[in-house]
């Protein structure tokens, strides 16, 4: 386990260099973006026109901030990591041809889809701790700039500089390890061994 | 103290603002405590780490009295009535002002919407939000407001089981129970759950979310029956190894509360409602008809 400060946008080589278990903090900026942002871009792309920021090499947050205008400038107050999986089906473009390198998010990582793209294109998952957003809003300096606000607070694309973003656990790498997969195995043991404890003559095909 | 002899519509109002501005930014301190108790149990690394965080995050909600969790879910009020309360008013239009106040004041996030149309007022009101869940308790002079920010994923973990009308019935609740919080990785362990065996599908559902916010988190059922079949269940549910964030150790659920409900001879409803270690956003109130006010989980708050 290796501890990292990097600063984003980052490189392919340096984020080979991330391994399941190593813990990051990140200085720089992050993207913020989920479900109606996605749905918006896609809407822009089919149209021929251009998203408003340049993602290569960038931190893709799932998250949906709570913010606050203060005269001009946006402040962050809360915000913490949304469930990863809603988004299996559009992060593997968004890391193979948006240049996506690392995602933050929480639940149980992500699919296939995004183990192979991670491994194809060098960019790992960072998982950070679910509903702790007044812990992470205070690392968010500065609101950069926020772009498609009609579609609501929670769902605009937020850019966020951020100091010291941390720490968050790379869970995914870009070697095919998923330390989701390896908890997992583990609990279906566990259940396993209760359910026969509870019941000696169960049927333990399709339990899990 | 308001000086009148009715709850007014102005009383109901302020009261429903600081209850909610309260369940967004500061667990009760019972709850607080029980998150406490489990990092002093935990010996995963891992999980000792996520638990701290989840600590230093409920200090830095309180001291900056920003909210714990961004997802400040839907507005839900649960209000009981007692017989001898005097409301003056509207309940519901008091409790739409309150919400409007506290989502501008903490802020909250805005996340009511228009479900087919995506507008979003900006507001946390509209389109029957808040919703009120009303209750009625006879021989009390008051109305009890609990305001409780529910994020969405831990509302979507709620799961109802079919629980078969032959074979040991027993064995397949608890084996119900154990297949929902295992589905329920996601959806931020350690959970506090909320169970209800018994009645139908659409009156457990609601039982089940009452059985998530009892009080004190983690007191048993007065059966012992039931106390026994919870203290069980708990612990069993911390031998699955799920931990915090899914990512290993022995905390996978802090409390496990179960109602029992009469059922149809058929068989029982099973719903199981795994909130999120976030769950300790609820802060309950009684206001009395002389205009005072106590808060059963914050005895700290104070309505002018």
């Amino acid at each position: 386990m290796t501890e990292y400060r990097i600063q984003t946008p980052l490189s392919e080589e340096d984020a080979r260099k991330l391994r399941a278990g190593d813990i990051v903090r990140i200085d720089g900026i992050v993207h913020v973006w989920r479900d109606r942002a996605y749905d918006h871009a896609l809407m822009l792309l089919k149209q021929g026109d251009k998203l408003p920021e340049n993602l290569q090499g960038c931190a893709h947050w799932h998250c949906g901030p709570i913010t606050r205008k203060i005269g001009n400038n946006w402040v962050v107050i809360s915000a913490g990591p949304t469930t990863s999986r809603r988004f299996d089906k559009l992060e593997p473009m968004a890391i193979r041809e948006w240049g996506v390198k690392l995602i933050i998010g929480k639940g149980l990582g992500m699919g296939r889809g995004v183990t192979e793209a991670l491994k194809s294109c060098g960019a790992v998952y960072l998982s950070a701790v679910g509903g702790a957003a007044s812990y992470y809003g205070r690392k968010i300096k500065k609101v950069r700039n926020v772009h498609w606000l009609e579609l609501g607070m929670p769902e605009a694309l937020w850019v966020f500089e951020v100091e010291d973003f941390g720490p968050l656990e790379v869970t995914m790498d870009s070697y095919g390890q998923n330390l989701y997969i390896d908890t997992r195995k583990q609990v279906d043991k566990n259940l396993l061994k209760i359910y026969r404890t509870l019941d000696k003559n169960i049927d333990a095909t399709g339990l899990l | 103290m308001v000086n009148t002899s009715f709850v007014s519509e102005e009383f109901m109002a302020s009261a429903a603002a600081i209850l909610l501005e309260t369940a967004a930014t500061r667990f009760p301190q019972f709850y607080v405590k029980i998150i406490e108790d489990a990092l002093k149990r935990e010996s995963h690394p891992g999980a000792r780490a996520r638990l701290e965080k989840m600590l230093a995050a409920v200090f830095y909600a309180e001291k900056d009295g920003r909210p714990i969790c961004q997802d400040t879910g839907l507005p839900i009020y649960f209000v009981t009535i007692g017989e001898h309360a005097r409301v003056k008013g509207d309940i519901q239009l008091s409790l739409n002002r309150g919400t409007e106040k506290a989502t501008k004041k903490v802020p909250l996030r805005e996340n009511v919407v228009h479900p087919l149309t995506c507008k979003n007022p900006g507001t946390n009101v509209g389109w029957k939000m808040p919703y009120i869940v009303y209750d009625y308790k006879p021989g009390v002079d008051y109305i009890e407001i609990t305001a409780i920010t529910r994020g969405d994923g831990e509302d979507m973990a709620t799961t109802t089981v079919k629980i078969p009308s032959t074979g040991p019935r027993l064995l397949n609740i608890k084996k119900g129970i154990l297949e929902v919080i295992f589905h329920a990785r996601w959806a931020c362990p350690p959970h506090v759950v909320g169970v209800c065996i018994g009645a139908n599908v659409t009156i457990a559902n609601q039982i089940a979310l009452k059985a998530v916010y009892r009080i004190p988190t983690g007191s048993r059922n007065p059966d012992p029956m039931v106390a026994q079949l919870e203290e069980e269940l708990l612990s069993t549910i911390n031998s699955l190894g799920i931990g915090p964030g899914a990512l290993g150790g022995a905390t996978t659920a802090l409390a496990l509360h179960i109602e029992l409900a009469g059922c149809h001879t058929i068989s029982p409803a099973l719903v199981v409602a795994p909130g999120c270690w976030t769950t300790g956003r609820f802060a309950k109130g009684r206001l009395y008809n002389d205009g005072s006010f106590e808060s059963l989980t914050h005895p700290e708050i104070k309505v002018a």
